[in-house]
């Protein structure tokens, strides 16, 4: 009898496919990196993933901008953007399908006939307000679908900020009533990738985690996997010697731009923000906002455009913590102070930009604040 | 006369519903509508200026560039700031690395299935395709 694609594992689509063993390995072997696991996995990683059948994979885009769609068709290394692209097989994305209209709501239809089979990627946030008409396909509203697709998938992962914790659309005042997926669709299996946009490695390694365990990888309490997201960027930074030394970029293009050092004066939220960007970087690996000379903006964090903002406004006074003397003579034990006072803060600018838009003489304080 | 609607448009970044009015063969109305607002314009109020580029990128995460370019001249336009040369010399780079990069995303991810049939490639006649592209 002749095979369907989904009765082939994912090992023989791989062979067929002319991937060597070593760059299979190799592929495993990042994966296992990635999810922070000891290297003598790899071979049980490699041995799950080529047993294992063809999930089917439904990628649904709400009030998105594609931004992790781009991200997708981004996987450097050829093994995984095979590996992604073509062996998960993506049965159903607006953004690269060949059909449309009613042929794509047919593909949908048909990939996620049966209750508990397949996974489902959500992307951009899902509008609430005035009956959901803020976002509709093939006439249905995007709550209506996420709500059926959703909660009748085996598991749903969110990429990007937007669709994990409602991003952009929800930052104040929220014009479309904005929330993400699991106050969209509660009570179901969601594993949140945030990040604006997320990072192709850390979707290809949770879907790796769920065919080697046959379970999604434990996360935090904001529903993000650890191996992603359970370390700050600011511990990893490639210029955290200079946070240290207390040597901080001042001003653009100053001296301590051009050496490379700190950020954290210029609006770095890397002490505030968890995410492994240091760690796999962008670009076949070359590079990553910091590494390019500008501070992080917090994007893998629940409402960072209200909570982060302004970008260039450095860790503001916070009456108690002393931040600011302690910024010009830094030790080293300030490091945990710094993620406290940045908590705090995002408490206090989400209410400020929520009740009083920044007037313009407060902009000017703000830009003396930074200077 | 015939009513065609066409929603879901894919290939495209947003989310896009046409529907057209067909008489004789021929298209005697047609209507686009963009089924998505996020209301980026309402969000961008009140906030520092420095921050308004990173907003207005992100309506498109295709074409993200482009957007923050405009939102920056607009800016720069409206508290006359003069940009200096180097800023010029490496945003016209930016530019440029977007261009070519689009270029890719656009033609073989996007577009390239409007234009080609992924199914008649089976009976495909290769020597003849190439002996067509040399004559041009
Ligand atoms: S403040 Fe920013 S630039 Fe400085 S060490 Fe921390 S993460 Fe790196």
């Amino acid at each position: 009898m002749c095979k369907t694609p989904l009765d082939h594992t994912l090992g023989e689509i791989l062979t067929r496919k002319g991937i060597s063993r070593r760059s299979f390995m190799k592929f495993c072997g990042a994966m296992t990196a990635a999810l922070a696991l000891p290297a003598h996995y790899t071979e049980r990683v490699a041995a799950a993933v080529s047993a294992a059948k063809k999930p089917v994979l439904v990628w649904l885009e709400f009030q998105d901008c594609a931004g992790n769609t781009e991200s997708l068709l981004r996987a450097s290394s050829p093994t995984a953007a095979e590996i992604i692209l073509d062996v998960l097989s993506v049965d159903y994305h607006e953004t690269i399908m060949a059909a449309a209209g009613h042929q794509a709501e047919a593909a949908l239809k048909q990939a996620t006939a049966e209750k508990g089979s397949y996974l489902v990627v959500v992307e951009g946030s899902i509008p609430t307000k005035d009956g959901g008409i803020y976002c509709t396909i093939g006439g249905r509203t995007a709550l209506d679908i996420a709500q059926e697709i959703c909660g009748n998938a085996l598991a749903t992962i969110t990429c990007g900020t937007c669709s994990a914790y409602c991003g952009l659309p929800a930052a104040a005042p929220n014009p479309t009533g904005a929330v993400g997926v699991t106050d969209a669709v509660p009570g179901i299996t969601v594993i949140n990738l945030p990040g604006c946009p997320m990072n192709v490695v850390n979707l290809t390694a949770t879907i790796v985690h769920y065919l080697t365990f046959g379970e999604l990888p434990p996360t935090d309490q904001f529903g993000r996997p650890f191996f992603a997201y359970g370390s700050k960027i600011h511990n990893d930074c490639e210029r955290r010697p200079h946070f240290d030394a207390g040597q901080f970029v001042e001003e653009w293009g100053d001296g301590g731009h051009r050496a490379g050092w700190c950020l954290y004066k210029m609006g770095c939220k890397g002490p505030a923000t968890y995410h492994n960007c240091a760690l796999v970087r962008w670009n076949e690996e070359t590079s990553w906002p910091i590494h390019a000379g500008h501070g992080c903006v917090g994007c893998s964090e629940p409402n960072f455009w209200d909570t982060m903002t302004p970008i260039y406004r450095r860790l503001p006074k916070v009456p108690g913590f002393g931040i600011e003397a302690t910024a010009d003579k830094i030790g080293l034990g300030v490091a945990a102070t710094v993620g406290g006072a940045f908590a705090l803060h995002g408490v206090a600018s989400a209410v400020r930009a929520k009740v009083q838009p920044l007037q313009k003489s407060q902009i000017i304080v703000d830009e003396e604040d930074a200077s | 006369m015939t009513k065609i609607v066409v929603d879901p448009i894919t290939r495209i970044e947003g989310h896009l519903r046409i529907e057209a009015e067909v008489a004789d063969g021929k298209v005697s109305q047609a209507w686009s509508s963009s089924t998505m607002w996020r209301g980026i314009e309402l969000i961008l109020q009140g906030r520092d200026p420095r921050d308004a580029w990173y907003f207005t990128q992100r309506i498109c995460g295709v074409c993200t560039t482009v957007h923050s370019m405009a939102s920056i001249r607009a800016v720069e336009n409206a508290l006359g700031i003069e940009v200096p040369l180097n800023a010029i010399i490496i945003r016209n780079l930016i530019e440029g690395s977007q261009y070519v990069q689009d270029h890719t995303i656009h033609f073989y991810h996007l577009h390239a299935l409007d234009w080609v049939d992924v199914v008649s490639a089976l009976s495909a006649d290769p020597a003849a395709t190439a002996k067509l592209a040399q004559s041009i």
